[in-house]
């Protein structure tokens, strides 16, 4: 009975403790409510494909409407569908925790809606994500179940029983960067429910590939590998790879070794004939790497080839293909498309045909017409047609892989990176003339790997790019011209160890200084044509760690990726140019307050929060204490997923750790904001996160931003914009984090409170017309209407919540706008115009009925919530590019103040006219035939009829022109008026003076009616006991809406 | 010592009870929360009185939703003094009227969109009040998100192929969302509605704005003035009119 008591007791305790999180206000994802973050692409130069899945379905049943449905699987930006033949893509995995995808493959029972995606690219190259377990949809990407094997990383390959779809195997490679015991073949006979390891061989080999017979499902085969990357070194091969077959449909494995080469080998990739399942197709990396061939179900093999483009890279180029009805047309994607026609003895030599990225990775083979292909490479999805001879790229799929993010201070300032094996490239984070930013507003500024791209502030023709392994290279932009700026060693030493992923810094405090960091740190006062060495050695030096030349395994391979014992960040201190941080990847932090002429080590100072060799992936020094620093350290090549940010407030003496459990996956960067020091912005390799409170509470910025690998960030000081660089999904925009520099944590308590946003500028740039299509991607602008943002507990349901803007010198309402509710931040938009005119009613459109923009100043914003009023100014400012005196602006204004009152005026005019009219109209239907209130009625009616085809024009027209009244002659000057911000010309003013008059003219002819006509007819109607006829005031007509 | 012990096992069962719901409960909830579907349900017709404005602000338009039950309905949106557009179901057949086009004559409206009309019919009397009268079939998702709040998640397959799922409050059962998934000329169209600044008149607590939403800012709201249920309207009110000679 006691348990049972202690046991309700706590269980109180608990639900209590649930409800009591609930009420507290913490920093949640939600807290950020409506700030969101722009996508800004690239998707010219778009990221690496490692899967690719396609069919052709009907829309509608009955129909001949087939369309090719296309799912493309990326390194770290998601899986992508398209249902339009690659028309349009969308993204559909965003809210899952892990986007890096193995594979994919769609049930052959239920195409139309079954697919299964492993998490964990298998492409292991150095900068690989990680993956989260595999899953499946049952309802074409709508929504996704978390099937399991969360633990296994990597999933290089689903095989799906063609003839019992339920029975699946799954090829888990594992963890990169540790052994796992988590590797092996997986099967499961339930569809996913459970699952069963049916081949495993040690802690060190995956399985990386796996076939299932399409004729003979109990025949499968397997390839174990055994593999293993560290920070230095990569190894492919051992004794645990191998080929395996099971005859029993995956319940146990044997291996083959007949015809197989002998000795230790590398990574298997295994093929099988579609139209003859006997022949099979196998790259082995071995000493005799090759092409192998079977014809009799793997039982002997023979080498086929061992072309360069068969066995290139077999790490990273892991696929391989058979046509649906040629069992002797073999395609093996590497660094180009390997297509032989002769059962794998001859390969097409090196032809990039028709300009498709290099480094292929997955293929699709249309089983309709064979020489219709979809091509995944390090640079997107190409189609061809004619089997490779030409290609297309889409250019919709948004998957760049930065690295690192700068910016520059031209206005509209441009954004700088560089990408995963697409060079670098530059974009303008907004559009002016146009309504958004596309594909061909990204501008390339550099080759190869691209990394860190600075642009020189102190010379803006200069910019500064560099390719992997430190090639660093000084574009003069006027000119074109490239100069490698790298620097060399000295006489006698090892050449300089460069990070493939080098940083170049400029000075924040000295335009002119520029640092590059090798294992030394490098100083340049002249764009690089002179470098001073500033620094001993600043790495561990760890002769073990560096030699990069037998990196490799079975195949050597070395392309400055596994450089190591080299400086990762360098960070100058905004406050003191004499401070100079520097983070290693091999565990150091090193600071000097000397600039450069003495060092000091502070390693040790980490011991007990990082474990040792840590790679430091990030130091950024306050911008508010010169002895503060923030540092990240990533110690994922070690196994190590933790996420590890740490501060110190005594130039690195003694650290703490800042860290919650909210956090996910190893950090990348850090950057202190540059006006509240407690706001904090981290990236890691799952997300963005974000802490109002230096560092004490964190959570994940996921609107519009998925768990993608955030690689670097940095926030403009004049725009104040976080861009934050993604390794998956390209370029991201949180336009104005003014809001969030005012969440403090007794403002989350708070029910209604305004947050700031940056000052208003009003834009008068004009668009133009293009019809471009939709199969491009197009990334937003960011709004340009005034902001307002504020920021509530709770979301508002009941009750009635209103905004209204009001001139802050007369206090009168001006504009209401809707009111936004949700919990958290609140952003609203108001367009700076007033509310429109009324306009003379009328069976066509215009006739002015839109606000014009008001002049800049203050104003004021008031929301009403259930009664309670909450006010706050709002600030806009002229364009600072504004060609207009301010006269100038004052005169368009105050025009078309005038025409919108004399649209509204107009309005009354012909309301008036047509109430009286047809009040006449109604009450002579009783007056006696011929009989004086008659006849004079008839009169009148007839004067303003007459009067009102002088206002509107009363035939209906769409889109001839229409009858040039005043209602109609109005609105086109008002139109014309508004769209030039500065003084109307004298031909406009003396247009709109014209019809002043015209109106005046209009209004005296009504107002003579009125006066004398009615008065006397109202006589006329009493005399003879009809009703009198009375007119609509202009009170009455105000108090009219719409 | 035993008082404590009983309010301790009433206060876990309760909470547990909290935590269990059933489409039965919720739609209980939700009905009680507005004040009782057996009343709502006495009416008839439904004369709803509004004004429309965009997101960034701009001049609020009038427009009116009548509806008469069980299956006709009619929405008037005076975008201009003069233009009114119409669309409408009078039971069997769909129409329009687009002024803008320089016609003020109605036009018969395809299929899809006529069932896009239909579907105002359910504005009040929404599938958690008919309870599943009508073949709708609803069931009980779970409990989910909507920017930041808690929500119960029903989902209801109407006989037309739509699925309208609603995302009701956990605390006061009244909606935050809705989702209308449907097809037109053969493609799948999804629309998001946000009720809410709900009052309670008359004894029924009824949404009075009605957003509709981009990259989760607002880019439209309907303001509701006035829900009449006692106007009677006639039939002849949704008949598609004749052409004007």
């Amino acid at each position: 009975m006691r348990n049972i008591y202690f046991l309700i007791i706590i269980l109180c305790f608990g639900l209590f403790s649930d409800i009591y999180k609930t009420e507290a206000q913490m920093l949640t994802p939600y807290t950020f409510g409506t700030m969101r973050a722009r996508e800004l692409g690239p998707a010219t130069s778009s990221g690496r494909i490692t899967a690719i899945e396609a069919l052709y379905i009907n829309q509608e049943a009955g129909k001949k409407d087939r369309r090719l449905t296309i799912y493309v699987g990326s390194a770290a930006g998601g899986v992508y569908k398209s249902k339009d033949n690659g028309t349009t893509f969308k993204a559909l995995f965003e809210k899952e925790k892990n986007q890096s995808i193995g594979c994919m493959a769609l049930d052959p029972r239920h195409q139309d809606s079954v697919l299964w995606v492993g998490t964990g690219e298998s492409n292991v190259r150095n900068s690989v994500s990680i993956g989260g377990g595999l899953y499946k949809t049952t309802d074409a990407g709508e929504t996704w179940k978390l099937l399991g094997l969360e633990k296994v990383e990597r999933i290089a390959k689903i095989a799906l029983n063609s003839k019992n779809p339920d029975i699946a195997l799954v090829a888990g490679m594992g963890a990169l960067w540790s052994d796992s015991d988590q590797r092996g073949l997986y099967r499961t006979t339930d569809g996913g429910k459970t699952f069963e390891k049916v081949l495993y061989v040690d802690e060190k080999t995956g399985c990386a590939d796996v076939v299932i017979d399409p004729e003979n499902p109990s025949i499968c085969y397997a390839a174990m590998w055994q593999f293993r990357r560290m920070a230095w070194t990569f190894n492919s091969g051992g004794p645990g790879s191998g080929l395996y077959k099971s005859i029993d449909g995956g319940k146990t494995w044997k291996k083959m070794s007949k015809d197989i080469p002998s000795g230790d080998l590398g990574r298997i990739i295994i093929a099988i004939s579609p139209s003859k399942p006997n022949v099979i197709y196998s790259m082995i990396e071995s000493k005799e790497s090759g092409l192998y061939r079977s014809e009799d179900r793997g039982e002997s093999w023979k080498r086929m080839s061992n072309a360069v483009s068969v066995t290139a890279r077999p790490f990273y180029f892991s696929c391989l293909y058979v046509d649906p009805y040629n069992e002797n047309r073999v395609y093996r994607p590497s660094f180009q498309l390997g297509i032989s026609d002769d059962g794998g003895k001859t390969f097409n030599g090196f032809n990039y045909g028709g300009g498709a990225h290099a480094d292929h990775h997955a293929l699709w083979i249309d089983p309709e017409n064979p020489q219709h292909l979809l091509l995944g490479t390090d640079g997107g999805v190409y189609r061809t047609f004619d089997r490779g001879v030409t290609w297309s790229q889409f250019r919709n799929l948004p998957l760049a892989q930065f690295y690192r993010i700068s910016h520059d201070f031209e206005e509209p300032y441009n954004v700088f990176g560089g990408l995963q094996d697409n060079g670098s490239w530059m974009v303008p984070h907004k559009i002016t003339g146009g309504w958004v930013i596309q594909n061909r507003n990204w501008e390339p500024t550099g080759w190869g790997d691209g990394f860190a791209v600075v642009r020189d502030r102190a010379n803006p023709d200069i910019l500064y790019f560099e390719s992997q392994g430190g090639s660093a290279v000084r574009r003069h932009i006027s000119s074109n011209e490239v100069k490698p700026i790298s620097p060399f060693e000295e006489k006698g030493e090892k050449k300089l160890r460069f990070n493939w992923n080098t940083p170049i810094a400029q000075s924040p405090t000295n335009n002119k200084t520029l640092y590059i960091g090798s294992q030394y740190l490098h100083r340049s006062y002249n764009h690089g044509d002179t470098w001073e060495r500033i620094s001993p050695d600043l790495t561990t030096n760890d002769s073990a760690k560096y030699n990069p030349t037998e990196s490799g395994g079975v195949t050597k391979d070395n392309t400055s990726a596994e450089n190591h014992c080299t400086i990762y960040s360098i960070a100058e201190s905004t406050i003191d140019e004499k401070i100079i941080w520097i983070g290693t990847d091999d565990g150091n932090i090193q600071v000097s307050t000397s600039g450069g002429k003495s060092w000091e080590n502070i390693t040790a100072s980490l011991a007990s929060l990082v474990p040792k060799n840590t790679w430091v992936s990030c130091v950024e020094p306050s911008h508010f204490d010169k002895a503060t620093i923030y540092a990240t350290f990533d110690n994922h090549t070690r196994g190590d997923h933790k996420t590890y940010i740490l501060k110190s407030t005594n130039y690195g003496r003694s650290w703490k750790q800042l860290t919650s459990d909210s956090l996910r996956g190893f950090a990348h960067v850090i950057r202190e904001d540059l006006v509240n020091k407690d706001l904090l912005f981290v990236g890691t390799e799952l997300g963005l996160y974000v802490s109002i409170d230096g560092g004490e509470t964190w959570a994940n910025f996921r609107n519009e931003i998925p768990n993608v690998p955030v690689r670097d960030m940095v926030i403009h000081p004049k725009e104040h914009d976080l861009i934050i660089a993604t390794h998956g999904r390209g370029v991201f925009i949180i336009d104005d984090i003014n809001p969030l520099r005012a969440l403090k944590k007794n403002v989350l308590a708070e029910e209604l409170v305004f947050l700031p946003t940056r000052p208003t500028e009003m834009s008068f740039s004009s668009g133009f017309q293009e019809f471009s299509g939709s199969d491009e991607f197009n990334a937003a602008n960011p709004n340009n209407s005034a902001r307002i943002a504020y920021y509530l507990k709770a979301r508002h349901m009941i009750g009635e919540m209103k905004v209204e803007i009001l001139d802050k010198k007369t206090n009168q309402v001006i504009a209401t706008i809707p009111a936004a509710k949700r919990k958290g931040v609140n952003l609203l938009s108001w367009d700076m115009s007033t509310k429109p005119p009324r306009v003379a009613i009328s069976q066509n459109t215009g006739g002015g009925n839109w606000g014009y923009t008001v002049l800049s100043g203050e104003y004021t914003v008031r929301v009403t919530k259930n009664g309670k009023e909450y006010s706050t100014n709002l600030v806009i400012n002229e364009d600072k590019k504004s060609i207009h005196k301010p006269q100038d602006r004052i005169a368009q204004f105050e025009a078309m103040k005038k025409m919108w009152m004399m649209i509204d005026d107009l309005a009354f005019i012909s309301e008036q006219t047509t109430s009286v009219r047809d009040s006449l109209r109604k009450v002579l239907l009783t007056a006696v035939s011929g009989s004086q209130a008659r006849t004079k009625g008839e009169k009148i009616i007839s004067s303003l009829d007459s009067l009102h085809k002088t206002i509107i024009a009363e035939k209906s027209s769409l889109f001839a022109d229409t009858e040039d009244k005043l209602r109609e002659k109005l609105a086109s000057i008002y139109g014309t008026v508004s769209q030039f911000a500065g003084k109307p010309s004298e031909e406009q003013m003396k247009r709109i003076g014209n019809l002043d008059q015209e109106l005046f003219n209009t209004r005296k002819r009504l107002n003579d009616i009125l006066t004398k006509d009615i008065k006397d007819i109202n006589i006329l109607l009493k005399a003879e006991k009809m009703p009198e006829i009375s007119l609509l005031t202009r009170e009455q007509f105000d108090k009219q809406e719409g | 010592m035993k008082g404590i012990f009983l309010s301790c096992i009433l206060i876990v069962c309760t909470c547990i009870s909290a935590q269990s719901q059933t489409l039965e409960s919720i739609i209980a909830g939700y009905q009680k929360a507005i004040g009782g579907a057996e009343k709502l349900n006495s009416f008839v017709s439904v004369v709803i009185k509004a004004k429309s404005q965009g997101g960034g602000g701009g001049q609020k338009r009038p427009m009116t939703f009548t509806v008469k039950l069980p299956d006709k309905a009619r929405m008037d949106y005076s975008f201009q003094p003069g233009l009114v557009y119409i669309q409408a179901f009078d039971g069997k057949v769909g129409w329009t009227v687009q002024p803008w086009t320089g016609s003020s004559d109605a036009q018969p409206l395809n299929d899809d969109d006529a069932k896009e009309a239909q579907r105002i019919t359910k504005m009040v009397h929404n599938d958690l009040i008919i309870n599943g009268k009508d073949g709708t079939k609803l069931e009980y998702k779970g409990k989910d998100e909507i920017e930041g709040s808690e929500v119960y998640k029903v989902s209801a397959t109407r006989s037309d192929g739509s699925v309208v799922v609603y995302y009701l409050d956990t605390d006061s059962y009244l909606i935050v969302k809705t989702t209308t998934k449907y097809m037109n000329s053969g493609v799948a169209v999804e629309s998001e509605l946000f009720p809410s600044d709900y009052k309670t008149v008359n004894g029924f607590t009824l949404a009075y704005t009605f957003e509709t939403k981009s990259n989760g800012e607002v880019t439209s709201a309907n303001y509701v003035e006035m829900y009449d249920f006692t106007t009677k309207v006639d039939d002849s009110f949704f008949t598609m009119p004749a052409k004007k000679q």
